[in-house]
């Protein structure tokens, strides 16, 4: 329940690390975006499906 | 003049951006940051794309405000942004960390300055790195200023931006205050914000 997302958003692995984070999605707060430690670390793009936001 | 006054839709003149030289880089490029570089000068300076600056204040204000104020921790190491974090925590009411990073204060209970923020920014990935890396191990989402220069691991909302100079530093805090008053809905209009920019600046 404390995190309903469950997989990284731009990779898709399972979200288990404690590096990996996630937060609503910066451009429409409508969806959330899932961030594995591996993309956080390589800075790799987001896409939000809603709204079309690239991050980071 | 009214409150979204000007022609390019930024959310301030232009000219108060270019004038506290928010858009100046630095030398260096990094790779992280090419998205947001408008130009190299001829001097070799990395000129950051204002418009991007603009928007991701807006973002970033909007990313902010839907956390409570006292889960937002700000931090500064770097000296001309103390002034500006202490002022923007005054205003949105969030938590604030100016000067050197205590190790220890988002990771050890036990200490007298622990805290569990739900989101950080930082001035700076670089200078705030120990700050940046207790977020981290905590799952805690970063937003950053971020220079020409700076590496943007482990932030996860880069505002482009001069995070070196004093008046910048000023400018950018002070907007982004702003902003998350108006999405918080604890002000209306921008002509509501009655904080002096000044206010934001470090004094020499
Ligand atoms: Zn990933
Ligand atoms: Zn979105």
């Amino acid at each position: 329940m404390a995190n309903p997302v469950k997989k990284c958003i731009s990779c898709g692995v399972p979200l288990t690390e404690p590096q990996d984070t996630s937060f609503s999605c910066p451009g429409c707060g409508k969806t959330k975006i899932g961030r594995c430690t591996h993309c956080r670390i390589q800075s790799a793009n987001y896409l939000c499906t809603e709204c079309g936001f690239e991050g980071p | 003049m009214t409150d979204d006054q000007n022609a390019s839709n930024l959310l301030i003149e232009e000219d108060v951006y270019l004038t506290s030289g928010v858009h100046i880089g630095t030398q260096q490029k990094s790779a992280d940051m090419k998205d947001f570089i408008f130009k190299v000068r001829s001097d070799g300076l990395y000129v950051l794309d204002i418009k991007k600056t603009d928007e991701r204040i807006r973002v970033a204000a909007r990313m902010i405000s839907k956390f409570k104020p006292e889960e937002v921790l700000v931090v500064s190491a770097r000296q001309y942004g103390q002034k500006p974090v202490r002022e923007f925590s005054n205003n949105i009411k969030c938590s604030a960390f100016p000067g050197r990073f205590i190790p220890g204060t988002l990771t050890n209970p036990s200490l007298d300055v622990y805290m569990e923020p739900r989101i950080l920014i930082v001035t700076d990935p670089a200078a705030d790195q120990q700050a940046l890396k207790e977020a981290v191990s905590s799952n805690v989402p970063i937003v950053g200023l971020c220079d020409a220069n700076n590496e943007t691991k482990f932030v996860d909302l880069v505002i482009p931006a001069n995070n070196k100079g004093r008046r910048s530093l000023a400018v950018v805090y002070w907007l982004l205050a702003r902003e998350v008053l108006k999405e918080r809905g604890d002000i209306e209009n921008d002509s509501d914000f009655q904080v002096d920019m000044k206010d934001f600046e470090a004094t020499l």
